[in-house]
């Protein structure tokens, strides 16, 4: 079933990525995009999304400091981390209830990274995922 | 041995992580199947010749770095599988591959007990000129992509 999707990240690149594979391979909708934590729980806020990719390093407010406020106000959200930070930062975003995490550099030309990818939006939707044909 | 001549032997022993880490890179973001071309080499100063230029500085309490990677603009067209990109696109696109080529060579252990790790600066693109450039020890070499070229260099020096 098509979601509704937020996407927060400071790269416009990474933006175009993650926008590409959710509507073209899953056929999902983003609903908004933003670029920062900020920008993350206006959004949240404004939305509710069914989801909301999350960055951790960013300018104005990272990625940490949104989850943790958004968390605290939402929380039922359901908040997926994508970033290249593995370690003590990403932990402390599941510990304020991120769902689950995929690593940067997303490598959407990859079959296997795809399919890893859609694997994990199933864990964090207790639900089969498929592929737009 | 001078920090000059520590620095050389320091970038000729870890030569082929960074040819094998611009390869890497190309791969996972763009899917592009690049070739490493000729040696790369240990030069006195990096240099660039291409429209499309970006570079980002690395420090820690020992070295200062910096990372240059340039191509021309039809290059970049055919890596993001567009007709035109503009230069906000390009930037972030161009970011997006020093961001991940600082990590490929950090995730090296070679890397990072020769130089240890190193904090990212935002990258800065420059187009239609060679930027400024240090007089720095580094190493640079290219990629083939079809019949495109691309520039990759690293430079460094001992303190802030």
């Amino acid at each position: 079933m098509s979601k509704r999707v937020v996407i927060i990240d400071d790269s416009l690149f990474v933006r175009k990525q993650l926008r590409d594979f959710f509507t073209k391979k899953l056929g999902w909708q983003i609903v908004a995009e933003g670029a920062n934590g900020r920008e993350a729980i206006t959004l949240w806020e404004e939305h509710k999304p069914d989801l909301m990719t999350l960055d951790i390093v960013m300018e104005i407010m990272d990625g940490t400091q949104a989850i943790k406020e958004i968390m605290s106000r939402f929380p039922d959200a359901v908040i997926l981390m994508v970033s290249a930070v593995r370690t003590g930062e990403m932990l402390d975003c599941i510990s304020y209830g991120a769902k689950e995490y995929m690593e940067k550099p997303l490598r959407f030309k990859d079959e296997d990274y795809i399919e890893d990818f859609k694997k994990t939006l199933e864990e964090v939707f207790e639900e089969p995922i498929t592929y737009l044909s | 041995m001078s920090e000059h001549e520590e620095i050389i032997l320091a970038l000729k022993e870890t030569s082929s992580i960074f040819s094998e880490a611009a390869v890497e890179c190309l791969a996972a973001l763009f899917g592009a199947e690049a070739v490493v071309e000729d040696e790369w080499q240990v030069v006195e100063r990096l240099h660039g010749e291409f429209d499309r230029m970006i570079t980002m500085g690395m420090a820690n309490d020992q070295y200062s770095s910096l990372i240059l990677v340039a191509m021309n603009e039809e290059t970049l067209c055919q890596l993001l599988g567009e007709d035109e990109i503009d230069l906000e696109y390009a930037s972030s696109a161009l970011g997006e591959f020093v961001n991940t080529y600082c990590a490929l060579l950090s995730d090296q252990a070679i890397f990072s007990d020769k130089f240890g790790k190193q904090i990212q600066a935002v990258p800065l693109l420059y187009t239609g000129g060679c930027p400024f450039l240090p007089f720095l020890t580094g190493i640079e070499g290219y990629l083939t992509l079809d019949s495109h070229r691309i520039y990759v260099g690293y430079t460094t020096r001992k303190g802030n």
